[in-house]
């Protein structure tokens, strides 16, 4: 029995059917007021198109339309605790003129205001049926208390008999009315959220995001992401490069500098054993340099920052045993990240020219197209350059893949081989 | 002879100011930065400039900027360019400015201290001193490969020494053969290059360079 008590009247005690009664009641105010604005503006900005004013007053009216969505979801999010899903933020860019426009074709806005023109209609009906429930339920389930709490009504007449209040049939009556009333109010929450719903489903119609809306955002927020990451690797990679430049480095070259000072103030003694010693250690300090040079060139070459990808693969050109041609028409500084990629690109491929193909000749394209740039480089040797796991080329791959490049290699048995690779580098 | 330094590692700048010193050249003055440079030099009328190619405050290229301005509006100074990494490309820019009184070295070259003292001495005097590290790139990257490829392994070795600077006296003690015995092949190499001979050797070398690099 409580059970069962607890099942029928336990809603009645939570606060859920108070706060979509609350919202449904709201739901009217909401609805002249948004009524009101959005036909205020709207007519508004429509008569004064002929003047120029109308524009920025229709923008606004639109903006406005996103601001009624965000307060309308906060509103369903609070009172019936429905979290939507919002809309990416409005992107506007561009001169003023074709900001205006993006804002003008801007959807959610526009869906903002016709939930606001909607609201009116709904708010009529949600408010009626929420007061006509509640009054008639509430006043059946608390009948038979009125004729214990007020003063009986004078008796009356009806087609001769007269009837005293609170006797048998009326008091019957208002008992049976007691218990119809007391059970509609296990009903009571129940149409009270069917209601509700209906409201939501209006909200979610027009103020939510859609699956694909949602999927496109998170499509967006997954490439500023692995921008950043791509990027902030590469900034990683210019600060050691710069550490290593400011600190090891200088240090080392300083070093070699003392022994080679010690060395020469030597010479003029004849400790041959120290000479020796000294000699050897200038050497090696000298090799260090060469090394950690060559280790630091290879992690971010200093000049592709200073000058960019062209003077950097000359540099790299110049280093390759095999004579290479460079075709370079780069009339812009790309991305750092993009930069990276293409250098390392190069240095790749062209170490696979030396060491694998036994060519004699290569050529290095560099082309941007259409906001993309172009890598090719081709050389005359005996080809079979794969991209097998663990090879030059295949960390090559991800590395493009990483700044959502493609990346072709060309290479028949008997050569040549092309190397050919794309690089998005839209600003 | 007076030398103004700028250099923005205290170590090395205290370092080349000390070598220097040893060898009985004075440091008038040493900067941590290129952006003063320019006034420094004028103040002091130095006989050499060593300028360190990555600099404050943006620790790129401003010392081989600086250098370049300092080329152009004092042409008669003589600069020599210290730098980490020799790239073609910097010193395309530095002798494009043209090749008397000019220098670009890696940083390294001034652990062989006496060399390196050789080499200031050389552009102080209005010669040139490129690393041997550029002119091997030079050659690589020089458009006229065919006529270059006729040169013995021998008179290859004598254009790259000319090329870093060297007199025809310094490449004989470096290739330990006779004064006469370089003359031969000079003449030779540019006789192969099909270039006009010059006694004088500032001259032979700007006339390598501009051939090497292909202008």
């Amino acid at each position: 029995m409580a059970a069962l008590l607890k099942k029928w009247y336990g809603p009645l005690a939570r606060g859920r059917v108070w706060k979509e009664s609350v919202h449904l009641l709201a739901d009217l105010v909401v609805g002249i007021g948004l009524f009101t604005a959005v036909v205020t503006m709207l007519s508004l900005s429509v008569g004064l198109m002929v003047t120029l004013i109308g524009v920025p007053l229709l923008v606004a009216t639109v903006v406005g339309g996103r601001v009624i969505g965000s307060v309308e979801r906060a509103r369903v999010a609070a009172l019936l605790g429905v979290a939507l899903p919002a809309h990416a933020p409005l992107q506007w860019h561009g001169g003023l003129w074709q900001r205006a426009k993006q804002a003008l074709a801007d959807r959610p806005g526009w869906r903002g205001l016709a939930y606001g023109l909607l609201m009116l209609p709904w708010g009529v009906i949600t408010f009626t049926a929420t007061v006509v429930i509640w009054s008639v339920t509430l006043s059946m389930a608390t009948l038979p208390l009125w004729g214990w709490l007020a003063d009986p009504p004078p008796a009356f007449d009806l087609d001769g008999v007269t009837y005293e209040p609170g006797e048998w049939p009326l008091g019957l009556l208002s008992l049976g009315a007691g218990l119809v009333g007391l059970l509609l109010l296990a009903v009571v929450p129940r149409v009270i959220h069917g209601i509700a719903a209906a409201d939501v489903a209006l909200a979610r119609s027009l103020l939510a995001a859609n699956a694909e809306e949602q999927l496109q955002q998170r499509v967006s927020e997954l490439e500023v992401s692995r921008e950043a990451s791509v990027e902030s690797s590469a900034s990683e990679l210019r600060r050691i490069e710069r550490d290593l430049h400011d600190g090891a480095q200088q240090r080392l070259v300083s070093l070699a500098m003392n022994l080679g000072m010690a060395k020469e103030r030597l010479a003029d003694t004849d400790d041959e054993r120290a000479k020796e010693m000294v000699a050897l250690a200038h050497d090696e300090a000298k090799q260090a340099i060469v090394e950690l040079r060559d280790l630091v060139r290879g992690i971010h070459p200093a000049v592709l920052t200073d000058r960019g990808l062209d003077a950097a693969v000359s540099a790299l050109i110049a280093r390759c045993p095999v004579p290479v041609e460079l075709h370079s028409d780069l009339p812009r500084r790309l991305p750092p990240a993009v930069e990276a990629t293409a250098y390392f690109v190069v240095a790749e491929a062209l170490t696979n020219v030396a060491k694998h193909s036994h060519a004699r000749s290569a050529l290095v394209r560099l082309v941007e197209v259409d906001d993309h740039l172009l890598i090719e480089v081709h050389d005359d040797g005996g080809g079979g350059a794969t991209d097998a796991a663990g090879g030059g080329l295949r960390g090559l791959r991800d590395r493009v893949a990483g700044v959502e490049g493609r990346l072709r290699i060309a290479s028949p048995p008997g050569g040549p081989t092309v190397v050919s690779v794309e690089l998005p580098c839209g600003s | 002879m007076r030398i103004v330094i700028a250099e923005d590692s205290v170590l090395l700048r205290e370092g080349i100011t000390r070598l220097l010193a040893e060898y009985g050249h004075e440091v008038v003055a040493a900067e941590g930065d290129a952006t003063r440079l320019l006034a420094v030099v004028t103040y002091h009328q130095p006989d050499l400039v060593i300028v360190d190619v990555r600099m404050p405050p943006t620790h790129t290229d401003e010392g081989l900027r600086a250098a370049v301005e300092l080329r152009t509006q004092r042409p008669a100074t003589p600069v020599l360019v210290l730098s980490q990494y020799v790239e073609e490309r910097y010193a395309t820019e530095l002798l494009a400015l043209g090749t008397v009184g000019v220098g670009y070295l890696l940083k390294e070259r001034v652990a062989d201290v006496r060399e390196f003292v050789e080499a200031a001495c050389r552009v102080a005097d209005g010669g040139t001193a490129l690393d041997p590290e550029v002119v091997s790139q030079l050659f690589a990257r020089s458009r006229r490969r065919d006529p270059l490829a006729s040169l013995t392994p021998r008179e290859r070795e004598v254009l790259s020494l000319m090329a870093q600077g060297l007199s025809n006296l310094a490449v004989a003690e470096r290739l330990v053969v006779s004064a006469g015995a370089v003359e031969k092949h000079i003449s030779s190499i540019f006789t192969k290059l099909d270039l006009a001979p010059s006694e004088h050797e500032h001259r032979r070398v700007l006339a390598v360079l501009r051939y090497v690099a292909g202008e």
